[in-house]
């Protein structure tokens, strides 16, 4: 689970060139890719074969039948007797969390809930590429030989790996005012390799804990371990752990890196404390280098030519001078955290909450314990927790049941969509184009207006890099904001100065989601500026002017139906299509004026706005 | 609870008197069981002063003595002290208050006074910390503003919703009236508005300057009655056909269509689009002159709206200003910086004294302004680092939030309440816990805070 030798030791040499050709050019950085401005630990793992083949097993298990028991009351700990423990035992579950969870659910006499096609689509849509699928998606791509081919197609797309990008971009609080956006472009990347497989777990945690994106980010060693252990064991440390942790975060420290083509940003810096003044260990400070709470850890570097010799950063080294050895040592912190049980604890536990949104590895720990065996099964790829808990049953359940037992792993789970992937399913529905956000880059007008008080002036090269990127730039060459301004308003897109995402129901959240609406589908057929054109939604070849009926109005709440909701139109939906065509005024109405204010019942609904 | 130095033991204490009147209540409370405390036990003579609150964070982390507790160290304060103090201050002014190229002729004439004029109306908490009885400042980004947004590290519930919640009583008896109060609004970071549980209800509604004029109407004008019925339809259809651990997650955006159509009149009304130029008097002012006053830059709207909002018996508002994380370039930049918020606290100054309240008296009687930020910031020793700027740490110059608060019901205007040495920033007077100093303005809206904070209090020094 670490990365081969033979690919440390040709990082290693690359980054020793690229040290001596930045030493012998006193220090200028150029050439840099404004396309992928990334720079960092993360470029040197994950660029050999995938830790994992991804045949992942469990995909395919059958829904069993609930033991003939009596169920348990619903409530407290399901207690799994020896006929209970046999029955889920004959059951032959690949699934590690159908092993896991049989003995308090069909072992225990309770049945899961069945699912149709088009709700369990969408919800593994919204979950692992960040939108609604189309009906299209529904009828092909969730309508695989098996469901676990089709989670699998889907772990292999890059809106999967855009949405966990996202996620660790929240989590580590991207901010190009905070931290060098090339680490940020770095971190992202390494991002990418570990849910594609490239990168063990592992190994992700400990480049992650010694990432400048982190340790930047904080201010003193023992918030550089206290957020290590936050990211990666889900807790805080103790006082002990803390301070004890903290001493491998002690060669950090946080200065400014003059960037070729984006001016003074701040970034990590590597300070040598423990030495005395020949670089050599000193005995009386090496213990602030020296951890003991999980075996006795060091480390301990001395300064060399590439330490700052004058300046505002004498006496420190600008992290980009690493080399990959270097950065291996740093790491260790992380490592040390590996090699705990509940570190991979958490990682399953984590991506459990993601899924189903309550902790299923603390509600039903055999669940957690059957995950972790999984996930080293497969030396840590975390595709297969994601390719597991996407397939098991629990999570293919209909959130429509009305069974009265409160175990929630008896019903499907229900969630508030994120509003990145709200406005992209409405986005990519109505053809409104209100551009996009780039989680790397918190801030891009920084990159493309002078400021007059500054020294520096951004050239095309700056302007290169954030063309390059998500954000989206005009033919004015202006940044398109429309889309960051609503998501930072409803709690996505967040910059991370200081806070974060949010997502949450509120009167004015609603508010504007329903204005938006308006301005969408214009319910009052007035022309409004973002309106969405009439044939988007009417049935294929059908024009606006058809005179309204009963068969009319079923047709287009049947095309809105699919078009937003991914699924048919039920009965109650198609009656009360022909009562309102039958209400519909000024009599007779065509069709636009019909569809229009479907488009707003259907669009506004509590419908898109949980899964 | 406040906290004071003890010059014998060189720590501080918390303030044992009120200690022991606590005490004092718990035992009567233990020895007769059927005896009422009453909710008033934790109220200061402020209680229910103030009917309004705009509380500003400066964001990022501001360094305090530059502004609000100048009369120290250099190394503490590089930029010196403002001239032109109005007499009866007490506290140091600092040289960046007094930065007034925003004081063009154009608002002269209007009326706005430089910030260093109306001193004399400004108290100042030099010693607000968010953990008085730690052995070092929270100076970490992350914390700290959870620290200053919920009053604790990892806190559920926001300063806002718990002013919303301290006030559901008055609320609910106006709606019983037929009178519909705007709650507390957020015009900043959203985790103010945290609130889990009980306390979910009562989450502050996030809203801005620019995104008013999307709030303004009630979808069902626009909809026609069949279209009214089949989008409830849509709604209540998906909420009963889940399974009922689901209901109320679903139900509460129903609940929440609900109220926006319920406050759709007031979003409506002109007054609040604070961007159209009007010339028609409201409250004594009109939208033109606010603009005119504050200008026209986000946290400009934000305040004009705020204004407005109030008038609707929105209680309190909260916004983002600045950006001072000058780890470099302080120098310069936070004078050029300080600009908008000088203009903004002269410009409340000026407009909330000439705005009339619709229950009497001027806005500014009746309007608590407040700021502060997640911390304060030190330069280790020096008047800057070696990038010119200033950091954040654990010592005294990143532990002292120098809180400044105005408006009529502060009669203490002009006062320093509580002192640093100048050497070193050691508290030589008196220290109020962050959340104490919460309470207090809590107290004055007339909040029932008896549920928060429970080891703090609100103080009194402000009234006396």
């Amino acid at each position: 689970m670490k990365s081969t030798d033979s690919n440390l030791r040709t990082h290693a040499l690359i980054a020793a060139a690229a040290l001596g050709l930045t030493l012998f050019g006193c220090r200028a950085v150029e050439g840099i890719d404004p396309s992928n401005p990334a720079r960092g630990p993360g470029a040197l793992v994950g660029n050999g074969a995938p830790v994992s083949d991804g045949n992942f097993a469990g995909g395919d298990d059958q829904v069993p039948a609930a033991r003939d028991t009596t169920p348990p009351s619903g409530e407290g700990y399901v207690p799994c007797d020896v006929a209970c423990q046999s029955y889920c035992d004959s059951l032959g579950l690949d699934n590690p969390i159908n092993r896991g969870v049989c003995p308090s659910m069909w072992g225990a006499g309770l049945a899961s809930t069945p699912i149709d096609r088009p709700e369990a689509c969408r919800r593994l849509f919204v979950d692992m590429v960040g939108r609604f699928p189309s009906p299209s998606e529904v009828n092909t791509t969730c309508n695989r030989a098996s469901w676990g081919e089709t989670v699998k197609e889907l772990l292999a797309t890059d809106e999967f790996l855009l949405v966990n990008q996202r996620r660790w971009a929240d989590k580590l609080l991207y901010n190009n005012r905070t931290v060098n956006l090339e680490r940020a472009y770095d971190m992202d990347d390494l991002v990418g390799k570990a849910y594609s497989g490239q990168v063990a777990w592992d190994l992700f945690a400990s480049v992650t804990a010694a990432h400048p994106i982190l340790t930047r980010r904080h201010d003193t060693d023992g918030d550089r371990a206290d957020a290590t252990f936050k990211l990666f064991m889900g807790r805080p440390p103790y006082a002990s752990e803390r301070s004890d942790l903290g001493r491998l975060f002690a060669h950090w420290t946080n200065g400014y890196f003059d960037h070729p083509h984006i001016g003074r940003v701040p970034d990590a810096f590597i300070r040598y404390p423990c030495v005395a003044e020949n670089g050599a260990p000193d005995p009386e400070s090496e213990g602030q280098c020296t951890s003991i709470k999980w075996g006795h850890n060091q480390i301990i570097m001395s300064p060399d030519l590439r330490a700052e010799d004058q300046g505002e950063q004498e006496g420190t080294m600008w992290s980009g001078y690493l080399t990959a050895e270097e950065w291996q040592e740093l790491q260790l912190p992380g490592r040390l955290l590996t090699e705990q049980t509940a570190f991979w604890e958490f990682a399953v536990d984590e991506a459990m909450e993601q899924y189903f949104g309550y902790d299923l590895g603390t509600v039903v720990p055999e669940v957690r314990h059957e995950m972790v065996e999984y996930l080293l099964q497969y030396n840590g790829d975390i595709r297969s927790v994601h390719f597991a808990i996407a397939t098991s049953i629990p999570y293919l359940q209909s959130t429509q049941a009305l069974n009265p037992e409160s175990y929630p792993w008896t019903y499907g789970p229900l969630k508030q969509i994120q509003v990145e992937p709200w406005l992209d399913s409405i986005q990519r529905t109505t053809g409104l184009q209100m551009g996009d956000c780039d989680h790397r880059i918190s801030n891009p007008e920084d990159y493309l207006e002078n400021d007059e008080d500054a020294e520096f002036e951004f050239g095309g090269w700056a302007f290169a890099m954030v063309k390059n990127s998500r954000w989206v730039i005009d033919d004015d060459r202006q940044l398109v904001t429309g889309y960051r301004n609503l998501a930072r308003t409803l709690g996505g897109c967040p910059a991370n100065e200081v806070g974060g995402r949010f997502t949450t129901i509120s009167i004015l959240n609603t508010a504007l989601q329903e204005g938006m609406m308006v301005d969408l589908c214009d319910p009052g057929v007035a022309g409004t500026d973002d309106q969405i054109p009439t044939e988007a939604l009417l049935p294929e070849g059908m024009a606006g002017n058809t005179a309204l009926s009963d068969e009319v109005a079923e047709q287009i709440v049947a095309r809105q139906t699919r078009l937003f909701l991914s699924r048919e139109p039920n009965q109650e939906e198609l009656d009360e299509a022909r009562l309102a065509a039958a209400a519909c005024t000024p009599a007779p109405c065509d069709a636009e004026s019909f569809a229009r204010p479907v488009c707003f019942a259907v669009l506004s609904s509590a419908e898109m706005l949980f899964y | 609870m406040k906290y004071r130095f003890d010059k014998k033991t060189k720590r501080l204490i918390s303030g044992r008197r009120r200690f022991l009147q606590g005490a004092g209540v718990v035992a009567a409370a233990t020895a007769l069981p059927h005896l009422w405390i009453p909710r008033q036990a934790r109220a200061t003579a402020g209680f229910n002063t103030a009917k309004h609150l705009i509380y500003i964070r400066l964001a990022g982390g501001f360094r305090f003595p530059t502004a609000f507790n100048g009369d120290v160290g250099a190394e503490f304060n590089p930029f010196g002290l403002a001239s032109g103090i109005a007499s009866g201050t007490e506290w140091g002014v600092g040289g960046i208050l007094g930065e007034n190229e925003w004081h063009t002729e154009e608002l002269q004439g209007l009326g706005l006074k430089t910030v260093p004029s109306i001193a004399n109306e400004i108290c100042v908490l030099p010693c607000v910390d968010h953990e008085p009885l730690a052995g070092s400042a929270d100076g970490n980004h992350n914390t700290g503003l959870e620290r200053f947004l919920t009053g604790y590290v990892g806190g559920s519930t926001g300063i806002f919703t718990m002013i919303n919640y301290g006030l559901r009583e008055r609320v609910a008896a106006a709606a019983a009236d037929g009178q519909i109060l705007l709650p507390a609004i957020l015009m900043g970071n959203a985790s103010m508005g945290r609130g889990a549980g009980v306390y979910a209800a009562f989450r502050p509604p996030v809203m801005s300057g620019d995104d008013l004029d999307r709030f303004g109407f009630n979808t069902d004008s626009v909809l026609p009655d069949w279209a009214q019925s089949m989008t409830r339809s849509y709604d209540e259809r998906y909420r009963d056909r889940q399974n009922p651990s689901h209901y109320n997650t679903v139900d509460a955006y129903l609940q929440s269509r609900e109220a926006t159509k319920a406050y759709s009149e007031i979003f409506a009304s002109e007054e609040l689009k604070v961007q159209n130029g009007s010339q028609e008097p409201f409250d004594g002012i009109s939208n033109a002159e606010l603009e005119d006053i504050f200008g026209d830059s986000g946290t400009a709207r934000n305040i004009r709206l705020a204004l407005r909002l109030f008038h609707y018996g929105c209680p309190a508002v909260y916004l983002d200003q600045g950006g001072y994380d000058f780890h470099s370039d302080e120098e310069m930049g936070l004078p050029a910086r300080i600009q908008d918020f000088n203009r903004l606290l002269s410009g409340l100054h000026f407009a909330l004294k000439k705005m009339q309240h619709p229950e009497g008296g001027t806005y500014w009687d009746h309007t608590l302004i407040v700021a502060g930020s997640e911390f304060s910031r030190t330069a280790r020793g020096s008047g800057f680092n070696s990038a010119r700027g200033s950091d954040h740490g654990g010592d005294n110059s990143t532990r002292w939030m120098s809180m400044p608060l105005m408006g009529g019901p502060i009669p203490t205007g002009g006062r320093r309440i509580g002192e640093t040495a100048k050497t070193d920033l050691a508290a030589t007077g008196p220290v109020f816990s962050y959340r104490a100093t919460m309470l207090t303005l809590m107290d004055m809206l007339g909040c029932d805070h008896s549920e928060f904070f429970p080891v703090d209090d609100p103080f009194e020094d402000l009234f006396v």
